[in-house]
């Protein structure tokens, strides 16, 4: 379908919101910006957002609008696997009156474009596009929440928005270390499974990235930017004792706080779990 | 360009993302516990392949997956239901062919889908396992945990196997739970995976093309492949087998991902 496809040939099924910044040329839809229909509670709209029409949703509040939330996925695998456990906390931020927004950044998820066609720049971007986004959506303050690699990504973009709180939700620390764990995750597993498998010098988990964009990530190190002013670092183990790594940074970052939560790695499951928990935990340090 | 809808379905909202293309559609079913994009985004990649050779495409989350609403607790009828009604919102948009191209379990989905809602079209399984109540007699046709142990039994005599041992960066514990853990989960996982009708029988009426493509290093491919060919052949359908050396079940590298893309374009580009 075309960018200027009327999307109400769509008739039977809801046709997704619009953001109300795109280019032009992707605002011939029929349906205008902000109305769709009613869903089911806690249920959300799949939206598109920047000039790029990059694919998020956003969970709409419950009652009045509190504040907001932009929701920072994981990369590679870990964000398919953390999917549902993604949606299932956006929802209950959505239930405590959060205007919640979890974008597919370009070349990831459901959004167009490609890793080999991007560097970090675009991403960032991206993110910026759906702060805005957000902002036209929901009232409050804003918090911005950055889960595994994804909070790389926030704790740079949150030193470009105004008034942001940071949450960082069982972060990667370092893009070099957390690159070389996901290159060699599975040659080990086929080391006593298989031959060696053919991986190419800039590929991760099946997707190879721009050799710029790689490098870029290489680069980026949790604890060398500028501390932030309110941040909380949620982490998810099987532990309430918090790993050294965190406690390096809370050493680095006088304003960070560390909350330990016992749950699975929700970052890496094979089947969908009940995410209740963590999610009333994350709802309880954000709302 | 896909367009991200939502498919009422009783009380839940499936989440889709659909591209309008030609009147043939084909409708991609993510596995088990999958996204709509899948691992290595493989159904979104599959989906832009298939756009560019005009077809229409639409990649379905299952209720409680992805962004579907419903509950995550699941069961193989329910995701065939799932997809029926997808292919009925295709059909009700002018499509008059359907294909259904499904990963790993998403393949029993499509060959139930098939059998429920009388496609015009073909099925491309990619990682097909068998159906719960054929699984012990397609791991006697296959026996791949003897083919694993045959595996690991080669690989003990190599010194680079005893060189990453002592590193201790030989996953020794994946390598033990691949060989003793039934990954179809305990019985109540079974129980769900585990459809209250007769699939197989009930596709007796299917004249599309079934191909399937696994992975060589599939541990599971052997029994499956020859179940199901077997089955192809009994039922004089036509379909291809493709395998690709040293791919394991989902293809994770960019290399196995593009040749599963490439192959199953090529198999519905040709009528």
């Amino acid at each position: 379908m075309s960018a200027n496809t009327d999307l109400s040939q769509l008739d039977n099924a809801t046709t997704p919101e619009h953001d109300v910044n795109a280019t032009a040329s992707s605002l011939t839809s029929s349906t205008p910006p902000h109305s769709h229909t009613p869903i089911l509670p806690h249920a959300h709209t799949p939206i598109l957002f920047s000039p790029a029409q990059l694919h998020a949703n956003y969970f709409a509040p419950d009652a009045g609008c509190r504040g907001q939330v932009l929701l920072v996925p994981p990369l590679f695998e870990e964000k398919r696997c953390a999917h549902r456990a993604l949606v299932t906390c956006a929802r209950a931020l959505a239930a405590r009156g959060m205007g919640v927004l979890l974008p597919d950044l370009t070349g990831t998820g459901n959004s167009d474009g490609r890793l080999t066609e991007i560097t970090l720049a675009r991403w960032m971007d991206d993110l910026h596009a759906a702060a805005q986004a957000l902002e036209a959506r929901a009232t409050g303050p804003l918090t911005v929440i950055g889960c595994r690699a994804g909070a790389l990504l926030a704790a740079w973009v949150v030193t470009n928005l105004d008034t942001a709180r940071l949450l960082l939700w069982q972060p990667v620390l370092n893009g070099k270390s957390y690159l070389r764990q996901c290159r060699t995750r599975r040659m080990i597993q086929d080391s006593l499974t298989g031959d060696k498998p053919p991986i190419g010098p800039y590929e991760v988990e099946g997707q190879t990235l721009a050799h710029v964009l790689y490098e870029e990530l290489e680069q980026l190190d949790l604890p060398e930017v500028p501390p932030p002013i309110a941040v909380t670092l949620l982490q998810c183990s099987f532990t309430e004792k918090p790993a050294a790594e965190y406690e390096r940074l809370a050493a680095r970052w006088p304003a960070l706080r560390v909350r330990c939560v016992i749950a699975e790695p929700f970052w890496n499951p094979h089947t969908p779990g009940d995410y209740q928990p963590l999610a009333e935990a994350l709802a309880e340090e954000v709302g | 360009m896909e367009q991200p809808v939502m498919i009422p379905h009783g009380s839940e909202q499936l989440i889709a993302d659909f591209h309008a293309g030609g009147k043939t559609a084909v409708l991609l079913l993510p596995g088990w516990g999958g996204t709509r994009y899948g691992p290595q985004r493989i159904l979104w990649q599959a989906a832009q392949a298939l756009a560019a050779r005009g077809f229409s495409t639409l990649r379905l989350d299952f209720r409680g997956r992805g962004d579907s609403t419903g509950d995550p607790v699941t069961t193989l009828d329910g995701m065939i239901a799932d997809a029926v009604t997808a292919a009925n919102w295709l059909r009700a948009r002018e499509i008059t062919r359907i294909h259904l191209v499904g990963l790993c379990s998403g393949g029993n989905v499509a060959l139930g889908a098939a059998a429920q809602c009388r496609l015009t079209g073909d099925v491309v399984c990619w990682s097909l396992l068998p159906f719960m109540e054929h699984k012990e007699q397609a791991t006697r046709q296959g026996t791949p945990r003897g083919a694993l142990l045959r595996q690991f039994w080669r690989k003990l005599w190599r010194a680079e196997t005893w060189r990453k041992l002592l590193r201790g960066e030989a996953n020794v514990r994946g390598a033990v739970q691949t060989l003793a853990k039934d990954k179809e989960g305990d019985a109540e996982e079974r129980r769900r995976k585990t459809s209250h009708r007769d699939i197989l029988a009930d596709l007796a009426h299917f004249r599309g093309r079934f191909h399937l493509i696994y992975g060589s290093a599939d541990p599971e491919a052997a029994g499956s492949r020859a179940f199901f060919e077997d089955w192809r052949d009994r039922h004089h359908l036509a379909g291809n087998t493709h395998v690709i050396p040293g791919a394991p079940h989902n293809f994770y590298t960019a290399q196995w991902t593009g040749e599963v893309i490439e192959q199953t374009v090529a198999w519905l580009g040709t009528e």
